[in-house]
């Protein structure tokens, strides 16, 4: 039976690459490279390593796609942790570090936040929206955590809060973006 | 690590923003919690539209990831390989089916790529009963598969544990298409797989992983000099080599 790549669903894509096809993969690629190349480069600020780590997600869910479960989330959400995981990994050795201060020095804008990284595109708008309406510190908090790829207790030490207060800033945040983000939807379905 | 730690714990979870040390104790309570995993499959939602992008990913970089598609799996680089088992029902086939993907990744792709995240929220539960339809058909398929097979000519292999409390069954063709249709093997906590095992020559060889819950129907293909099955718990992704005692074994298989 052939699939209709185009229409499919991410969940009939992720079969598809069970089944060794590599249409399936090239579609999950069109859909969720961008957004997962633009979260390692984020965290790497190094775009040939963060490229690195998006082959090394793709090439790891075309052998291993039983890794991805449905019933815990989306596939683009699945890439993202993935991606997230590795680049972290890879933030933590020294060479990496070094490269990316020197990256940093040399072209990091100063004072850039999440809201700076989401370029146009309608959802990407509505999140840069949603993400700009958040009280400061819970910006600040899911800035740290997501992007500098740091723990909630080193975002802690950065703030000087105390970790219940960071966690709980953190979840409140991501509840906070999940309402701002379904009112935007109903709000434009009704005009 | 009780409810309302979790509870508290699962925004920083979702952004990877937990020390190792109380990874484990989250992911034992999120076994056992619905409640904490749809609250955390939401905030993985959430998190991966941070960094939402338009753009249209380098089709360079995809050329890249194609050719190294055809390496051998790289975490299994000088390791015995694994066949696959994939219990969900989504066999693989035998040999590979690689076909080369050219051309520029274009506006229209970046537009559909827009459009699936836009609808990703909106579009989950419908997407999972889609997914679910798709994931019954194919078990229907290896539902006939298996009652093709109880009805022709074939060997039953029977593995169980030590006290006889967990027995699992296995149906073998003549040709060494093998089914396995049953088990009472209980689940096993996250982070762990059931692997299949056989004895080949007296050198134990991996047939493929059943994940941590066994349940349904899985197929693989058993060579001509197997003498025996087992059955181990292994880390997630699975062993070069068994790490564990046999969970179940089998009596000698008569081929």
């Amino acid at each position: 039976m052939s699939l209709d790549l185009s229409t499919a669903s991410d969940g009939s894509l992720a079969m598809a690459v069970a089944r060794w096809e590599e249409e399936a993969l090239a579609e999950i690629y069109r859909r969720h490279a961008a957004s997962i190349l633009g979260l390692a480069n984020r965290l790497l600020r190094d775009s040939r390593l963060a490229e690195d780590v998006v082959q090394e997600v793709f090439v790891r869910f075309w052998h291993r796609p039983e890794r991805f479960d449905p019933d815990r989330g989306s596939l683009r959400a699945f890439l993202a942790a993935e991606t997230h995981g590795r680049a972290v990994d890879i933030m933590r050795t020294e060479d990496s570090r070094r490269r990316r201060e020197e990256n940093d020095a040399a072209a990091a804008p100063l004072g850039a936040t999440i809201e700076h990284e989401i370029i146009e595109g309608v959802l990407a708008a509505r999140v840069r929206r949603a993400v700009a309406g958040l009280p400061s510190e819970e910006k600040q908090a899911v800035e740290l955590a997501y992007f500098d790829g740091l723990t909630y207790r080193q975002v802690a030490d950065v703030l000087t809060e105390p970790e219940g207060t960071v966690k709980s800033r953190i979840r409140r945040a991501l509840g906070r973006l999940e309402r701002e983000l379904m009112a935007a939807e109903r709000s434009e379905e009704l005009t | 690590m009780i409810h309302s730690e979790v509870e508290e714990l699962l925004g920083a979870y979702a952004l990877d923003a937990i020390d190792d040390s109380e990874k484990s104790d989250i992911e034992a309570h999120l076994d056992s919690c619905g409640r904490c995993r749809h609250e955390l499959a939401r905030h993985l939602e959430l998190a991966s539209l941070l960094s939402a992008s338009p753009d249209t990913a380098p089709s360079a970089l995809w050329q890249r990831i194609a050719a190294a598609l055809s390496e051998p799996d790289p975490e299994y680089a000088g390791r015995p390989a694994l066949a696959p088992l994939v219990s969900i029902g989504v066999p693989r086939d035998s040999h590979r089916k690689v076909r080369a993907v050219s051309g520029v990744l274009g506006a229209a792709a970046a537009v559909a790529a827009v459009v699936a995240v836009f609808l990703a929220l909106q579009l989950a539960n419908l997407r999972h009963e889609v997914d679910q339809v798709r994931a019954a058909e194919r078990v229907t398929a290896l539902d006939q598969a298996v009652t093709a097979a109880l009805v022709s000519p074939h060997t039953e292999a029977i593995l169980t544990s030590t006290g006889h409390h967990v027995e699992a069954e296995v149906v073998i063709t003549p040709g060494g298409e093998s089914y396995w249709v049953h088990s009472s093997l209980p689940p096993l906590r996250r982070g762990m797989t059931y692997q299949l095992w056989a004895l080949v020559d007296g050198k134990v060889v991996s047939l493929g992983l059943f994940g941590r819950d066994p349940t349904g129907y899985a197929s693989f293909r058993l060579g001509r000099n197997s003498s025996r099955l087992m059955v181990t718990a292994e880390p997630a992704g699975g062993s070069a080599a068994p790490t564990n005692s046999p969970v179940v074994m089998s009596t000698q298989i008569h081929l």
